[in-house]
């Protein structure tokens, strides 16, 4: 398991000392699922190689496999054939370098919001006081100051979320995964996280891959738009995006990249 | 909460508080009254002799039994039995059905090999199962004990198993990204999720064991609640029946409460809406 | 409560293994007391009984006793119920009597019952319709009570009267619930009916047979008559999940 934990970041706060930053890579990796006696092919020959400290999206529509590449990178399935490497190393499972955040914020509901975001220290072995500590560090950082006793389902979505996104930062990964992580709230407090997760992507640097559907959330965070076809899930384009990581929505780059990325899918919709 | 509301157009208010203590007045009242009158009815038609007054009792007579065997000490004497028995067996029968529980939910293979077996002996009635056990136990303790277990057993086993197969697979995710180990996965994942599950099966098993120690002590016993009122019965004494009956219920009452309660606290997380 | 789909091939293993243990403890126990009666004595007493006719009798009796009795309690638990469960006021002027009488455990009215009634079929069918009684009449007045206030809404929004609104809505809302409850209230007149049949030993019965076998030590009818009250309840309990699948089809979620 490969761990780039900087315990004295975690219990000290300190923000000059950084990891490096660390590379996802996928290799001709397939994939496919049986359901009820039938093979059905959700990824077939997916190769993309992510920069450390690089924020990709994966933009595609529903069934399209880009949850399930998700779960791959995260190490919660494994692949039919090829490879993911972080690092370098192909991966065995989940590891303490990647955090997910998933689209239901599944936080544990017999636990309150600092336990929940502690939950994510246990395989380190620090005491309990300390990932009490650090986790009501990291609700601070999202915004839940104050809401630590809270149980999550006195928690609104976008407080939910929020809890849950503490949690995946919580042992400092290295990889941060998103899986529709907004797609759930309404369109208001999608607006706030989206600016509050850019604003994190640039205090915190780390490689962030995003899974969206929405593509002006897409716009919004990408270095790079990694568009996906579905049935199997396929690359089709990877379109870079040159603008400056807290952009603003309504500038003419902006609006020319969503017409570009928008073709993409307005054009095959016979 | 408690303000005095003053009037506006003239008319008083009465205060919150009393508003309520009214509201529980007329719950409780009402409440009460069937009981009342029935029993009222009861000693009506005892005292005028409506039916046979060996079959009819008037309550007044029952009272005073249970006042005469609670200061001979007889009636505490066959409770604490009765309840000694219940406890040890349903200890037994209970951490057996858990255990069966969590290696079945948790291991599709356990549940394979004993899964059906279970299901299929669940369908019996432990009631059934008295007089194989009295030929093949006798009529000592370890069949009393034997048969509450038994109870104890079964609704405990299927409520573990159900709650740990009914963990959702997304927390099993959480927990699986999280690294946790297999034990803080079982303890901190599993344990927290089957909780509410099990704890309604402890308190049907807690009900069943307490019907069923009854059933033993009727059928095999010297001593003990049950034995207690069928001794009434042979003796066509209805009143000792009834305080019989009054003392199951009252006890088990008392079970339920308890294991209420600590339900109440131990899952207070999934009351909060 | 319920039935379920057992899974064959590995599922034979255990039975096989305890049957064997019995078959091996039943010609080793000669002395000691006991007498455990191997497998083929069992099968023979259960083929003799078949071929006399008093294993189609006891079960008969025992059906027919479960049937009758449950229809009775389950009657009187939907009436009871659907009445706490529209009514706030005579929910508030039964339900503490109703819950108070509800902690006595079954067993606990037997000798009462036998007092008042004797050892005949009064008393065990009255015992039978009690054991149902409970479980339909809570669950009947649960599921009426709990019918969400949007539904009552939408009856008061498409002008259905009194009747109608119950009978379309109400009822059907509350169906899954009070089908659960009629699922308990089978399950716990079958107990009652082996419970009476065990200690009213009067009239033949499924549990007259396992008491009489009992005190004549012939084991081997004891397990003959266990073997058919597993097997009538599970039959039972799988007749009564096909008819709540069949009036219910429209619930998605399989629990």
């Amino acid at each position: 398991m490969n761990v780039h934990i900087d315990e004295d970041r975690l219990m000290h706060g300190r923000s000059d000392v950084r990891p490096a930053g660390i590379s996802v890579q996928l290799d001709h990796v397939s994939k496919s699922f049986n359901i009820k006696g039938r093979t059905l092919p959700v990824l077939r020959d997916i190769s993309l190689n992510i920069a450390p400290r690089e924020f990709v999206v994966i933009v595609g529509a529903s069934g399209c496999g880009k949850s399930t590449l998700l779960r791959l990178i995260a190490g919660l399935d494994k692949t039919d054939s090829g490879e993911v490497k972080i690092d370098g190393r192909n991966i065995e499972g989940p590891g303490l370098d990647r955090g997910i955040v998933f689209q239901d914020h599944r936080l544990l509901p017999w636990l309150t919001a600092e336990q929940n975001v502690a939950a994510a220290l246990i395989p380190l072995g620090v005491s309990k006081a300390e990932r009490l500590a650090v986790a009501r560090r990291c609700l601070a950082q999202v915004g839940l100051a104050g809401f630590e006793s809270a149980l999550p389902a006195q928690l609104s979505g976008g407080m939910a979320q929020r809890a849950a996104i503490g949690r995946a930062l919580a042992n400092d990964p290295a990889v941060l995964l998103l899986d529709e992580p907004l797609g759930a709230l309404d369109a208001l407090t999608r607006l706030k996280l989206q600016n509050e997760i850019a604003d994190l992507s640039v205090n915190n640097p780390k490689t962030i891959v995003l899974v969206t559907h929405d593509i002006e959330e897409a716009v919004f965070f990408a270095d790079r738009i990694v568009v996906m076809d579905a049935s199997p899930g396929r690359i089709r384009k990877i379109i870079p995006v040159d603008l400056p990581r807290q952009r603003d929505r309504t500038g003419a780059d902006f609006v020319e990249l969503r017409r570009q990325v928008l073709r993409e899918f307005v054009d095959d919709s016979h | 909460m408690s303000h005095t509301a003053t009037a506006v157009d003239g008319e008083g208010r009465e205060p919150a508080v009393l508003r309520r203590v009214r509201h529980y007045a007329v719950t409780i009242g009402a409440g009460l009254l069937l009981p009342v009158l029935s029993i009222a009815l009861w000693q009506v038609a005892a005292q005028l002799q409506w039916t046979d007054s060996q079959i009819l009792v008037p309550p007044s007579v029952v009272a005073a039994t249970i006042v005469e065997f609670c200061q001979s000490g007889e009636l505490p004497l066959d409770i604490a039995v009765s309840v000694r028995r219940v406890m040890t067996g349903f200890a037994i029968g209970g951490a057996l059905g858990f255990t069966f529980g969590i290696a079945a939910g948790l291991d599709r293979r356990v549940e394979a090999f004993a899964g059906p077996t279970f299901h299929v002996l669940r369908q019996i009635p432990v009631m059934a199962w008295l007089p194989l056990l009295v030929l093949l136990a006798g009529f000592g303790e370890t069949f009393k004990i034997l048969v509450i277990a038994l109870a104890a057993f079964f609704p405990i086993g299927l409520s573990t198993l159900d709650g740990v197969k009914n963990v959702s697979s997304k927390y099993f995710d959480v927990g699986k990204a999280l690294c946790f180990s297999h034990r803080d996965t079982l303890f901190r994942i599993v344990w927290p999720a089957a909780l509410p599950d099990i704890l309604n099966g402890l308190r049907l098993s807690l009900s069943r064991s307490w019907m069923l120690v009854v059933a033993a002590e009727i059928v095999a016993s010297t001593n003990g609640i049950g034995h207690r009122m069928d001794w009434g019965r042979q003796l066509f004494q209805i009143d000792i029946v009834f305080m019989g009956v009054l003392t199951t219920g009252l006890i088990g009452l008392l079970f339920d409460l308890v294991l209420r309660r600590v339900a109440r606290s131990a899952v207070a997380w999934k009351g909060i809406r | 409560m319920g039935a379920r789909r057992l899974s064959l091939p590995r599922g034979i293993v255990l039975p096989v293994i305890l049957l064997a243990v019995w078959e091996i403890a039943a010609h080793a126990a000669k002395s000691g007391g006991v007498l455990i009666a191997p497998i083929e004595q069992v099968v023979g007493s259960a083929v003799a009984m078949a071929v006399s006719g008093t294993l189609w009798t006891d079960t008969g009796f025992t059906v027919a006793r479960v049937t009758v009795g449950f229809i009775g309690g389950a009657a009187g638990g939907l009436l009871f119920g659907s009445l706490i469960g529209t009514s706030r006021i005579a929910d508030r002027l039964t339900s503490p009597s109703f819950h108070a009488v509800r902690q006595v455990p079954l067993t606990g009215w037997i000798p009462l019952a036998a007092l008042l009634f004797g050892i005949g079929e009064g008393a065990k069918l009255s015992l039978i319709a009690l054991a149902a009684f409970y479980p339909v009449a809570l669950n009947t007045a649960e599921g009426l009570a709990g019918v969400p206030h949007g539904y009552r809404e939408l009856g008061r929004a498409l002008n259905f009267g009194g009747f109608t609104a119950w009978w379309r809505i109400l009822l059907p809302a509350a169906a899954p619930q009070i089908f659960t409850g009629l699922k308990h209230g089978l399950a716990f007149a079958w107990i009652a009916a082996i419970a009476a049949e065990l200690m009213l030993t009067s009239g033949s019965g499924l549990g007259t047979t396992i008491e009489s076998g009992a005190s004549l030590a012939r084991l081997d009818i004891v397990m003959v008559g266990i073997c058919l009250i597993g097997a009538c309840g599970y039959i039972m309990a799988v007749g009564a999940e096909r008819i709540e699948a069949r009036v219910l089809r429209w619930r998605e979620e399989g629990r």
